[in-house]
């Protein structure tokens, strides 16, 4: 279990610095990096064009950026940004609580719905072609779409959400609990006498834990996707909109900031609920 | 239900091909008289605020989406399947190498990187230009999903029994690879396409709605869903509906043409 955890941890380590990586490359190989615009003001005086092209040389060279960017991040420094003139981490830390309210009420609803759904299904096959259709539906309709609707009906966000991340956990919650309730001693003990309630919790919800621990995860991961889209068409303050602003105005500290924030929180998300979902197997099984 | 979405698809083909004859509007083409007019007559689903008919907009739009999603479906499964059967073939280093880049992808969230890499790159671009950029992002970043399953699926195929078998009986690798390996991998492909075609048609409309997608003039699914933001002041909800009801209808058109889920995936 230390051998599994200690690889988890240095992998994780490993994606986030290469994700950071590639953000801060992809931004300066961008055409139009070390041009601003207010260089081809004829009031700017040359000086001035000095000072400022001074100023972002230290961005030239990817790698010696990026070193100097990563020994900052250790310190909690995440440098600047650009458009805004501010510390990258105040603006994070301004915006993180509306991203961080918006994603917990999303998933939340989104679990419950998708996991009182699946069960319903397990407990009545007949509500199978209705939920497939339903799923379908939901499936078809981009989250963005989604967000535009709540805008209109002036709805809650996290409603938007919830709805947008349903489908995908409803159709994996729902594969395993049938697995599972399909299983040879699920059946053998339903055909016991075993009681309805016991069944489902014991022989379909039980076993699944650990594969959902691990889809829990991978949910994270989608909802700040969908809160990016969210956050910026409902006019919400958080972190998914300020993401948006930092990639149109090419902001590199804020948005490389930002990769490697929404990064290390996805990524530790994911090996938590890994190391949960490993931990549960093994000590279901005793070892 | 696989035959009627398999239908529904090829009537919207055909209206596609048919378009320009069943509207002989243009899409950029403006009505100056009859600027938000309600459905009827020369305009079946009315017009937009600057006069250009909307049912003309609607079936270029969907031009547009349905013809270059699965253009970049197909260059997102030839990357997965060269990285994922590269790696299940070779193993060793290749396959840490590709597999570390699978997690890189999957770990963050997909939209982030998308709208990143699509910012970087010139915004203020000519329409044609906007639509080859997006289809040609999506699909250089969205293969990472289908790498995986299709690394899987050859390494389980590598250690059954008839590669075995063809193996010991002294086929050479090209061989296993050409007639065996590759035939039976063909159905992992076929679906990880069909998979990835919905899934682009909604990354652009979601990329169109943050205004990063396909440019004005030229319309696309995804950005006639824009207009959907007029329907609280609008008379014309068929007009403003329609690009998404058709949006729903094709995505699910797709969805129903993969195999059953069994299981977990």
């Amino acid at each position: 279990m230390r051998n599994a955890l200690f690889r988890r941890i240095l992998s994780s380590l490993a994606t986030l610095a290469l994700t950071g990586l590639a953000a801060a490359t992809l931004l300066r190989v961008a055409p139009g990096f070390d041009v601003e615009a207010s260089e081809l003001d004829g009031r700017t005086s040359a000086e001035t064009l000095r000072q400022m092209r001074a100023a972002r040389a230290g961005e030239q060279d990817i790698l010696s950026f990026y070193g100097r960017y990563l020994q900052g991040a250790l310190r909690g420094d995440l440098g600047k940004s650009r458009s805004y003139e501010v510390p990258v981490m105040g603006l994070i830390r301004e915006r993180l609580p509306v991203t961080l309210r918006l994603i917990a009420l999303g998933l939340a609803g989104a679990w419950t719905l998708a996991l009182l759904f699946a069960l319903a299904n397990v407990a009545w096959p007949g509500l199978n072609t209705g939920l497939n259709l339903l799923t379908a539906g939901m499936l078809s309709v981009p989250a963005g779409l989604v967000a535009l609707l709540i805008l209109i009906g002036q709805g809650p966000v996290a409603l938007g959400l919830a709805i947008a991340l349903f489908p995908k956990l409803f159709s994996y919650s729902r594969g395993l609990f049938q697995q599972n309730a399909g299983a040879g001693y699920a059946l053998a003990a339903r055909a016991r006498g075993l009681s309805a309630g016991r069944y489902l919790g014991r022989y379909v919800v039980w076993p699944a834990g650990p594969a959902l621990l691990a889809i829990l995860g991978l949910s994270v991961n989608a909802a700040f996707g969908g809160a990016i889209l969210l956050e910026t068409i409902c006019d919400l303050p958080g972190v998914g909109q300020l993401a948006l602003q930092a990639a149109l105005a090419r902001d590199l500290p804020l948005l490389v900031g930002m990769t490697l924030f929404v990064g290390a929180l996805t990524v530790s998300a994911n090996a938590v609920t890994d190391l949960a979902s490993l931990y549960l197997v093994r000590s279901r099984s005793g070892q | 239900m696989k035959r009627l979405a398999a239908g529904l698809l090829i009537a919207l083909a055909l209206a596609m091909v048919a378009g320009q004859f069943l509207v002989p509007a243009r899409y950029d083409q403006q009505f100056r008289e009859s600027t938000d007019a309600l459905p009827g007559g020369d305009h079946p689903l009315g017009t937009d605020e600057l006069g250009r008919d909307r049912a003309a907009r609607l079936l270029a739009g969907a031009r547009v989406s349905l013809l270059l999603a699965p253009a970049a479906s197909v260059l997102a499964i030839a990357l997965a399947a060269m990285l994922g059967l590269s790696a299940g073939w070779f193993g060793g280093w290749w396959d840490r190498v590709v597999t570390t880049l699978i997690d890189l992808m999957i770990s963050v969230p997909i939209f982030l990187v998308l709208i990143t890499a699509r910012a970087v790159l010139p915004l203020n671009v000519s329409p044609i230009s906007s639509v080859m950029i997006t289809f040609l992002l999506l699909g250089l970043l969205g293969w990472a999903g289908s790498a995986r399953v299709i690394r899987g699926a050859c390494q389980t195929h590598l250690n059954s029994d008839y590669i075995l078998r063809a193996l010991a009986s002294g086929s050479s690798r090209t061989r296993i690879l050409l007639v065996h390996l590759l035939p039976n991998l063909w159905p992992v492909l076929r679906t990880q396409f069909i998979l990835a075609v919905p899934g682009f048609i909604l990354d652009e409309a979601n990329l169109s709605l943050l205004g990063l997608g396909v440019a004005e003039p030229l319309p696309s699914l995804g950005s006639l869903l824009k207009e959907l933001t007029h329907l609280p002041s609008s008379a014309n909800w068929v007009g403003l509906a329609a690009p998404a009801l058709l949006l729903a209808i094709t995505v699910g058109a797709f969805e129903f043409l993969l195999p059953p889920k069994e299981g977990a995936s």
